[in-house]
């Protein structure tokens, strides 16, 4: 259930981001001034929109900033973490209101965007994940992960060589023994041969009497 | 020129290899969908080149003993039918790997993925039936050779096949090794290069001990007609 309520976060809170580099530090956009009564989750917009005016708390060391501060769950979501860093893009706030005489853009609020936003107040830690992976660091970290994950390739190249030499290892073993199995098979076949030639030459000689030499063994 | 033509192979085998990974590991450029895991390509589609030709080598060798009875033919059947076993299993472990960083999946059931099982398989039965059949079972198997030849383009043409049937393939429809970039192309085929060499390489080592089997053979029956060994 959380899983599905994050993806389906993430996807809306996406569909929605503005870029930071865009807006001027103080957050006039808009589109990130919640709307009044509104439980969206992009409140944080609505005091220091930009966590890029955050570091004035005080706090810069960006790994410690997310874990070492845990206040109890707020009404309403947290700033984000003041790492320092202005994230790449923001959680948006509500949809812009229709132009007049323009059709309504589809709208994407919805039951499950309501539980998810209710789950984002309740969790804290999770608000802060998702503020997190916003962020350029964050992208780029992952983006790094993607384009040097050679997990996959190196096991691919193992799986040859160790089918490989395991297929080679099999057949020499096996011609191996083959090969001896030949030279001794051919070695006693060799002694019957020479055992079978001095039979017969004996016999031979057995039946020509004046052959010098071999009387005595007749 | 045996004595020589295998060192040869070997070592230009190995050369190809080394220059195979130094690219694919460090030259060619990413792939913009699948990123680093595209590259288990170059190891995985000569993989299935080399199958593909050791099939079909295995079939038509197996056609020409049917037809002339020649045992010579049998050699070169039974040895490109072991090396399909080979590349096949290589071919379906890489494939997994990369269907697991692609798809998500170690394996799903379709088109092309079923039939290229099927194709091991009849290989697999077939190097069986080879090697504990025993003689006399040298036709059956040439029969079986000759079914997996006929399984090769299925496996070949599933994708278009699935398309036509409606249903849906993992494997993309397009001709993929034609859309490389020339950079990817060049670690392509020299890799299929390097992948051709180490068969041939198999190949003649595996006819020497197939030719040594037989031989083996001859000595143990004048072993028999000797004395020397019970039947």
């Amino acid at each position: 259930m959380r899983t599905l309520v994050s993806i389906v976060t993430l996807s809306l809170s996406l569909a929605w981001v503005a870029p930071v580099g865009a807006q001027p530090a103080g957050g006039a956009d808009p589109a990130a001034a919640p709307a009044a009564g509104s439980a969206a989750p992009a409140a944080p917009a609505a005091g220091s929109a930009d966590p890029a005016a955050a570091p004035a708390a005080g706090s810069a060391d960006p790994a410690a900033a997310p874990v070492a501060i845990r206040p109890e769950p707020p009404a309403q979501p947290p700033a984000p973490p003041p790492t320092g860093e202005a994230p790449m893009c923001r959680l948006a706030g509500p949809p812009p209101k229709p132009e007049a005489g323009k059709p309504a853009p589809p709208s994407q609020h919805s039951a499950m965007r309501q539980v998810c936003e209710d789950e984002l107040i309740k969790d804290h830690d999770w608000w802060w994940n998702l503020v997190a992976r916003l962020r350029t660091s964050e992208h780029n970290q992952t983006s790094r992960e993607i384009t040097t994950n050679n997990r996959h390739v190196v096991m691919a190249y193992a799986a040859i060589w160790l089918l490989a030499v395991g297929f080679l290892v099999i057949m020499w073993r096996r011609q191996q023994a083959m090969k001896l199995e030949i030279a001794r098979l051919e070695e006693q076949l060799r002694k019957v041969e020479d055992e079978d030639a001095k039979r017969k030459a004996a016999k031979a000689t057995a039946k020509s009497p004046k052959d010098p030499g071999d009387g005595g063994a007749a | 020129m045996r004595r020589y033509l295998v060192p040869l192979l070997a070592a230009c085998a190995a050369v190809g290899l080394a220059g195979t990974l130094y690219l694919v590991f460090y030259v060619t450029k990413l792939e913009q969908n699948l990123f680093f895991n595209q590259k288990i390509f170059y190891w995985h589609v000569p993989n299935w080149f080399m199958l593909f030709s050791m099939v079909f080598l295995c079939g038509g060798a197996s056609i020409g003993y049917l037809v002339k009875r020649d045992p010579k033919w049998d050699d070169v059947a039974f040895a490109a039918g072991e090396l399909a076993v080979l590349f096949g299993a290589i071919g379906l472990v890489t494939g997994s790997i990369w269907g697991k960083a692609a798809w998500g999946h170690w394996w799903i059931w379709e088109l092309r993925l079923t039939t290229s099982l099927i194709l091991w398989l009849t290989m697999l039965g077939y190097a069986l039936v080879r090697r504990f059949a025993g003689p006399g079972s040298e036709p059956l198997c040439a029969g079986l050779a000759i079914f997996g030849m006929v399984n090769v383009p299925l496996v070949y043409f599933a994708v278009k096949l699935a398309d036509k049937l409606g249903q849906a393939s993992a494997h993309p429809k397009a001709k993929v090794v034609a859309q490389l970039d020339a950079s990817m192309k060049g670690t392509f085929w020299l890799s299929v290069l390097t992948f051709a060499l180490v068969c041939a390489l198999l190949f003649l080592v595996r006819i020497d001990a197939i030719r040594d089997a037989r031989r083996l053979r001859a000595v143990r029956e004048r072993g028999l007609d000797a004395g020397i060994l019970e039947p």
